[in-house]
């Protein structure tokens, strides 16, 4: 156990992280690495101001935590402080990936599965430039804290990237397909799904038309639905951006209404996938939490920082990319609950609106916006011919009120190669969801 | 034949919340890749911390065996070090003066509140290999992110000001936070008249990171594929790799040891596009020169990345390219797109009018709209001889653009 300093509030966490990459260009193997990384983020609070340091020398921690305690200030009744109160102790190992870790399959397996993907695109006439990419990670995270925690777990992602382009010239369009789960085998049974994607994407390039701008009723598919709840609302969620503004405290009050009555939104690090963070790094368990319920403001996501700050339970949210950087308040796997109609009821009263399938980016501050990939036209009920254009806009809280229907099966969307960005953090790997979400008077540009 | 990449990080950083200081982190980390060469194929490995080169070179080595191609002339015999690190300061000079500036603009500005992150940054980077190349970069600066936040209003942030430089000039960062804080404060009708629209750089140059890549031009999938060594922009449009580590706070060599002749910098020259960016095997592949663009992890194969442009100025400065009449300055465009045919549209968060010396006031949030061979085509006023500090001290773009009211 290390020589936690007397008077102070610290932890420690070890990261052990394996991960491998495998990445196919046009044909060529670019790149195979499989690396054994090992690191340690020490923190120490006085009651008054956090210090932290990152090492890769597992040996110094007691010196480095020795360093800390010469830059802080001593408090005795540190144990009493409202953020260290929020701390919770939990213990034992509690990793569930040992059995199934990537490190224990062979890179010339990774290899094959990439080459198996690349074949799906390789030798297409119309696909002018594409790459494939396998990538893993299996972390194991110890966490040791003065309060006695003593925590082991890990999480896993294993995962596939399709990049690929149509086209020459001004006619061009690129679309990716990725997924990723929590272990290697299943990757094996996707490529059904992979294929799918690219002659959707095909179908996209050869026929789809440029679309007049204005306001339309679209449709969010759950990636796009997962996008937007995650960029416009889940951010606005994270409590740190609240801390010390009486007036953002009053504005985002629980019990606020927020949004349609038809819109849940939820953040659980609980769930399988990219975003699974069974505990934090401040070694807080995971909680499910709603953010809105039925259009009420019900949670938002915490540290103990800002748990404490807020007087509120801690969310189990704090998280960092590594072990170079701090924890702060992120998202976990962010979606939109499902409802009661189906796809098909939800697209089917929609005399002329837009479906947006799949989404390049997005973003959200008071104004949000989803550029969009792959979209379609709706008539008279009925999605018709892809389409074209560059983003749909609008003021986020208005978005939120005018969701008017949302269909009944959740998808949660895994990813590998990017991530969540916040501040100087990134990427941390999340997922996101929803089901397929029907919003009025949504302005296409 | 061997190649080693060493980076030392040492960096201090400063957790901002509410004016005040609330976290010190340092960190002090070494990473070493070492890359084996032979026959044509590369293997590469990597490590954390205090390592055994031999170790990662025996692994790198093992690697070959994947028969990853790397059939490129390594360079050699240059030795080259830029030292940029003469900028010193203690954590605890660092954290008073920043208290300093973050007090000041409390008391001038009570209604906002100042958080994020102040970054003191040591940077340590050698690539070197057996044919007698050694290069090194040394650098110390200062990054200071600044989000601004109204009190009472509903967002994340409300405005931002940022810098990256090898001082800290604590009376100048305080009057140009003051300047944006009174211009977000004064929020202005929008303009009648049109105006020209003055935006980073890198907002509208981003479409040629994807399609002026190499490997975009080489496998014939590049928008400008039917246009290369013809001029498609203005005469007056330029771009440029820039590799002066002064200005780009980073090395002026590649993750392959390149430092190409001057010339090989341009990409387009007075309207004409003259070449795609490149790494060595790309550049060999298709038949281009190479431009010196290999990017990557210290531990990784090194791979075309992206090239850091610029377009050139011809002199004027903002003010003078404004010539008299204000322009619309733009601060947060969040969420933007080009579609594949290089048309571009994106909500512009905030903005403000400038006279080109000092911003006027706010405007209302707005959209930009145009197209890729509009900017630098007969809409392209030019870039600004002076850097703007109250954005980010960058040379500014300036263009006619359609803008609507959202």
């Amino acid at each position: 156990m290390y020589q936690f300093p007397a008077g102070f509030y610290a932890d420690v966490r070890i990261e052990k992280v394996f991960r491998s990459l495998v990445r196919i260009e046009t044909g060529r193997l670019e790149e195979v690495k499989e690396k054994d990384d090992t690191g340690a983020f020490i923190r120490l609070f006085d009651g008054q101001r956090w210090f932290y340091a990152s090492t890769t020398d597992l040996g110094s921690i007691d010196v480095e935590l020795a360093g800390l305690a010469k830059l802080g200030q001593a408090d005795s009744r540190i144990n009493e402080h409202p953020t260290v109160r929020k701390m919770q102790v939990n213990t034992g190992d509690h990793c569930r990936f040992v059995q199934t870790c990537v490190s224990k399959v062979q890179l010339s397996e990774k290899i094959a599965l990439t080459e198996s993907f690349a074949d799906l695109v390789k030798n297409d006439g119309q696909i002018s430039h594409w790459s494939a990419s396998y990538s893993d990670a299996h972390i194991i995270k110890q966490f040791y804290s003065s309060l006695g925690a003593n925590l082991k777990f890990d999480t896993q992602t294993a995962g596939l990237r399709l990049g690929f382009r149509f086209g020459s010239g001004a006619n061009v369009f690129s679309e990716t397909w990725c997924k990723a789960m929590s272990e290697f085998k299943p990757l094996a049974g996707l490529h059904h799904e992979a294929r799918e994607m690219i002659e959707k994407a095909r179908e996209f390039f050869t026929s789809a038309e440029k679309i007049q701008g204005g306001n339309y009723t679209v449709v969010l598919s759950p990636m796009a639905a997962g996008i937007f709840a995650h960029e416009s609302f889940g951010h606005k969620s994270e409590a740190d951006f609240m801390i010390g503004d009486e007036g953002m405290k009053k504005e985002w009050q629980l019990g606020k209404r927020v949004g349609s009555e038809l819109l849940s939104i939820v953040d659980d690090g609980n769930l399988p996938g990219s975003g699974f963070t069974p505990f934090d790094d401040e070694g807080n368990r995971a909680e499910k939490t709603m953010l809105i319920g039925k259009g009420i403001l019900r949670g938002r996501l915490h540290s103990a920082a800002t748990a404490a700050e807020l007087d509120e339970a801690a969310t189990g949210n704090a998280r960092s990319i590594n072990f170079e950087y701090e924890p702060i308040v992120r998202m976990t796997a962010t979606y939109i609950e499902p409802g009661n109609c189906s796809k098909e009821e939800l697209i089917g009263s929609i005399d002329h609106g837009i479906l947006i399938e799949s989404v390049k980016h997005g973003s959200g501050m008071s104004t949000f916006t989803l550029a969009p990939s792959m979209a379609y036209l709706i008539e008279n009920g009925r999605v018709t011919r892809p389409v074209k254009f560059s983003v749909i806009t609008g003021n986020v809280m208005k978005t939120l009120d005018q969701i008017d229907a949302v269909s009944d099966r959740l998808e949660i969307l895994s990813f590998v190669g990017g991530g969540c960005g916040k501040m100087e953090q990134y990427p941390l790997p999340v997922s996101f969801g929803g089901p397929y979400v029907r919003v009025r008077e949504i302005n296409v540009q | 034949m061997r190649e080693k990449v060493t980076q030392i990080v040492k960096q201090t950083s400063l957790s901002i919340v509410q004016n005040e200081i609330q976290a010190v982190r340092r960190k002090n980390i070494r990473k070493t890749g070492c890359r084996v060469i032979a026959d044509g194929k590369i293997g590469v490995a990597g490590g954390l911390g205090e390592v055994a080169a031999e170790d990662l070179f025996a692994r790198a080595e093992k690697s070959l065996a994947y028969g990853i191609d790397y059939e490129v002339e390594l360079s050699r015999n240059l030795q080259k070090q830029n030292c940029l690190d003469s900028f010193v300061i203690s954590d605890a000079e660092l954290c008073k003066r920043i208290e300093n500036i973050l007090g000041e603009v409390r008391r001038r500005h009570p209604e906002f509140a100042v958080s994020n992150k102040v970054n003191l940054s040591h940077i340590d980077f050698t690539l070197e290999n057996e044919l007698n190349l050694k290069l090194q970069h040394r650098d110390c600066y200062l990054s200071l992110s600044f989000l601004l936040k109204k009190q009472g209003s509903t967002g994340i942030m409300d405005t931002f000001f940022g810098l990256v430089d090898r001082r800290l000039e604590e009376s100048r960062v305080i009057e140009a936070v003051s300047e944006v804080i009174n211009a977000y404060n004064n929020l202005l009708p929008m303009p009648e008249q049109k105006l020209p629209v003055i935006i980073s750089q890198g907002s509208l140059t981003r479409l040629f990171q994807r399609d002026l890549n190499g490997k975009m031009v080489g496998n014939k999938a590049s928008l400008f594929q039917s246009q290369m060594g013809q001029k498609v922009f203005s005469d007056r449009f330029s771009l440029e790799i820039v590799r002066d580590p002064v200005e780009t706070y980073g090395p002026d060599f590649d993750m392959e040891g390149t430092i190409p002749a001057a010339e090989l910098n341009w990409l387009i020259k007075d309207g004409v596009i003259l070449r795609p960016y490149t790494d060595k095997k790309t550049a060999h592949r298709y038949g281009f020169a190479n431009t010196g663009c290999a990017d990557g992890n210290y531990d990784s194969v090194p791979s075309l990345g992206g090239a850091n442009v610029e377009i050139p100025h011809a002199g004027k400065t903002l003010a003078g390219l404004l010539n008299g009449q204000p322009g619309l300055m733009i601060q947060i465009a969040s969420g933007g797109d080009f579609t594949p045919d290089g048309n571009f549209a994106s909500p512009v968060q905030v903005a403000y009018l400038t006279d080109g010396q000092k911003l006027l006031g706010r405007v209302p949030e707005f959209t930009i709209k145009g197209s890729i061979f509009e900017f630098f085509g007969d809409d392209f006023i030019g870039v600004s001889s002076d850097k703007i500090y109250v954005n980010g001290n960058d040379r500014m773009l300036v263009a006619r653009m359609a803008v609507e009211k959202l």
